[in-house]
């Protein structure tokens, strides 16, 4: 029985060898799709976790997840959507695990403090400050439109959040945020 | 007073989204973004952060695209391994569950008779006097040796 049972491990470990020689995409399409993709996840990533190191990793794990996706999104716009989607929800993992071990709760997870070690990479801008007092979704919310120039609905499908809401959420955080630039800016000329 | 939200948002950031500066919107949009505050503020932030995420896009130290490709290989080739050694995995425990029962088993089963075999009882004059022979102290503590060095060798073996 076990020597059947050795034979079975080995036939699927031999399809399986011969399924992950080939991803949907080869090296080369990868290579084009990452170029046009990498920087602005990874800017996003940066920005709403606020961890240019968590960043990196996530950066990474999405294309491990895309590349795995038996039929990739065939269009550049589906494929940049779908990969803030992966990215969205590697960073809802990452919270929902911080949380389960007892540390800062999801909603009031705020950016890494100003004398952590964020490599060379501009993390610490004005607009950054601000972002920091905002509760991680207002921060998707406001990179996704904003700096990202997605649609509601566009939002929508990468934050897994109806349509219908992301009006109100993004109105709120935008107004939430002028108040807080606002409020740099006059501490700035005080100073 | 409170800030409602305009209706000409959605279109005044999809015509920046796809490239068109304020300066060279539409007539009646172009009027409408000078008057009205909320579409400003939306001017505005939205500068802020193209800015911003040109800043960072240019200073992004994303990694190689090939080291990425192998990363993503690796961890394919890892999750087909491991599921297809899952059934090994499982005959294994198994294995190891039968025949840690057995053994088991076996000693609870022979106990009294070892017990007998080691220990000797003698009863002198209404005293019980029990005696160890050395010989059997000695060959139950090669067992027990052999045991352990079993169980140690099966450990490497699975660690391996």
């Amino acid at each position: 029985m076990l020597t059947r049972v050795v034979a079975l491990a080995r036939g699927q470990a031999a399809r399986g060898e011969a399924e992950d020689k080939s991803f949907a995409m080869d090296e080369e399409s990868f290579r084009t799709v990452y170029e046009h993709t990498a920087r602005p996840l990874w800017a996003y990533l940066a920005r709403v976790s606020g961890d240019a190191a968590l960043a990196d990793d996530l950066l990474q794990e999405c294309y491990c997840r895309f590349l795995t996706l038996s039929e990739p999104p065939q269009e550049d716009a589906h494929r940049k959507n779908y990969l803030f989607r992966i990215a969205t929800n590697l960073l809802r993992d990452h919270w929902r695990a911080i949380q389960r071990h007892g540390e800062t709760p999801i909603e009031t997870a705020d950016m890494p403090s100003q004398d952590r070690e964020v490599t060379n990479v501009p993390l610490r801008s004005d607009l950054d400050r601000a972002l920091a007092k905002l509760k991680p979704r207002e921060r998707q919310l406001l990179w996704l439109a904003y700096a990202e120039g997605a649609s509601h609905r566009e939002i929508a499908k990468v934050s897994g959040m109806r349509e219908a809401s992301v009006r109100p959420l993004l109105f709120r955080a935008r107004k939430k945020l002028m108040d807080l630039i606002g409020g740099t800016r006059l501490e700035n000329r005080k100073a | 007073m409170k800030r409602q939200h305009c209706e000409n948002e959605a279109r005044i950031l999809e015509a920046l989204g796809q490239g068109v500066a304020a300066e060279a919107l539409e007539e009646p949009l172009r009027t409408h973004l000078a008057n009205c505050p909320s579409c400003t503020e939306i001017l505005t932030l939205y500068r802020l952060f193209q800015i911003d995420s040109q800043c960072l896009c240019a200073a992004a130290p994303v990694p190689d695209a090939g080291r990425v490709w192998w990363r993503a290989r690796l961890a394919a080739h890892r999750a087909v391994a491991s599921q297809a050694l899952r059934p090994i995995m499982i005959a294994e425990r198994f294995a190891v569950a039968i025949g840690s029962g057995a053994a088991i088993a076996l000693l609870v089963g022979t106990l009294p008779w070892l017990a007998g075999q080691i220990v000797h009882r003698k009863v002198f004059s209404d005293t019980i006097v029990y005696s160890f022979s050395l010989s059997s102290l000695i060959v139950s503590s090669a067992v027990v040796c052999l045991l352990l060095m079993a169980g140690a060798l099966y450990a490497l073996w699975t660690e391996k």
